[in-house]
């Protein structure tokens, strides 16, 4: 069954996708990090990723010892062109999975990939147990 | 679209026997000393495949044959004796491949889908300076070409 975009997922609501390889993100000038385009591109058009959220970082931080995760909004997604559609099966156990689904251009061309760089350039790189994510409302 | 074709015009016989060999779980000793970017490339093509595996929550990163033969046929277009960085291979997630070349904030950045479609692009710093999708050797070769003049400064 194709994916469905979740409409109720809207604005501000941010995406996680793990970066399980290092070219999957990027420095920028300022000497921050991002996420790098072929971090949301995905050749089958399921590009996986987490609510923040809903997702439980323990768990995703136990499953990928040591990554980062690149974080956008759902609007922001959503500009690129993609839907946001939740595939509760596809997180292998893990809550909060969704899929990005290219739907303004075809996908495996040279438009999916510029778009999935527009996405990438919005977002941030933080390490999965960096405590500001996993309790933003945790005291210094 | 029609994917570059998976029997390349190779421009150079020895990167033929090279990749043809690479194929066949091997890399040439050889390589290292006369084209180490191409005996780099190729060996890392390896360890990709190799490592590739379907990680739920992440993606499939088991390389298709159709990525990886077009990832060959794209090396096999640029002459051996060309002075090149060593490129980096990474993987993508849906059983596709990147490749990129760096020189400070330049860089050339080849893209295979998993169904062999290609994207190569040049960019600099953040900006996409150029990119096309590869339709045949000929392109391959003369697009290829032209961005790796670019990234080595060459006109």
């Amino acid at each position: 069954m194709p994916f469905e975009d979740d409409v109720a997922l809207q604005g501000d609501i941010e995406l996680a996708r793990v970066l399980i390889d290092k070219n999957w993100w990027t420095k920028k000038d300022d000497g921050t990090e991002r996420p790098s385009s072929i971090a949301f591109l995905d050749s089958l058009n399921e590009a996986s990723c987490f609510i923040l959220s809903e997702t439980d970082l323990e768990l995703l931080a136990g499953r990928f010892p040591g990554k980062k995760i690149g974080i956008v909004t759902v609007a922001a997604a959503r500009d690129a062109g993609f839907v946001v559609a939740r595939d509760p099966d596809g997180g292998g156990g893990i809550p909060g999975h969704v899929v990005l689904v290219q739907r303004r251009v075809s996908a495996q061309t040279k438009q999916h990939k510029r778009l999935a760089g527009q996405l990438a350039i919005t977002g941030r790189v933080r390490d999965l147990l960096d405590p500001a994510i996993a309790d933003p409302n945790a005291e210094d | 679209m029609t994917p570059i074709t998976a029997a390349p015009v190779f421009e150079h016989i020895d990167s033929a026997r090279a990749i043809h060999a690479s194929t066949c779980e091997l890399v040439p000793a050889s390589l290292s000393d006369t084209a180490p970017w191409l005996y780099s490339a190729l060996s890392q093509l390896h360890e990709l495949q190799r490592g590739g595996r379907d990680i739920p929550g992440v993606g499939d990163l088991r390389i298709t044959d159709s990525a990886s033969t077009q990832i060959r046929t794209v090396l096999s277009v640029i002459k051996v004796g060309e002075t090149l960085p060593t490129p980096t291979l990474y993987p993508i997630s849906g059983g596709a491949v990147g490749m990129k070349w760096n020189v400070g904030k330049r860089e050339v950045e080849v893209t295979t889908f998993a169904n062999g479609n290609t994207v190569v692009a040049r960019i600099d710093g953040d900006q996409i300076i150029e990119d096309c999708e590869l339709r045949d050797n000929y392109q391959a070769r003369t697009e290829l070409s032209t961005y790796l003049r670019w990234l080595v400064g060459e006109r």
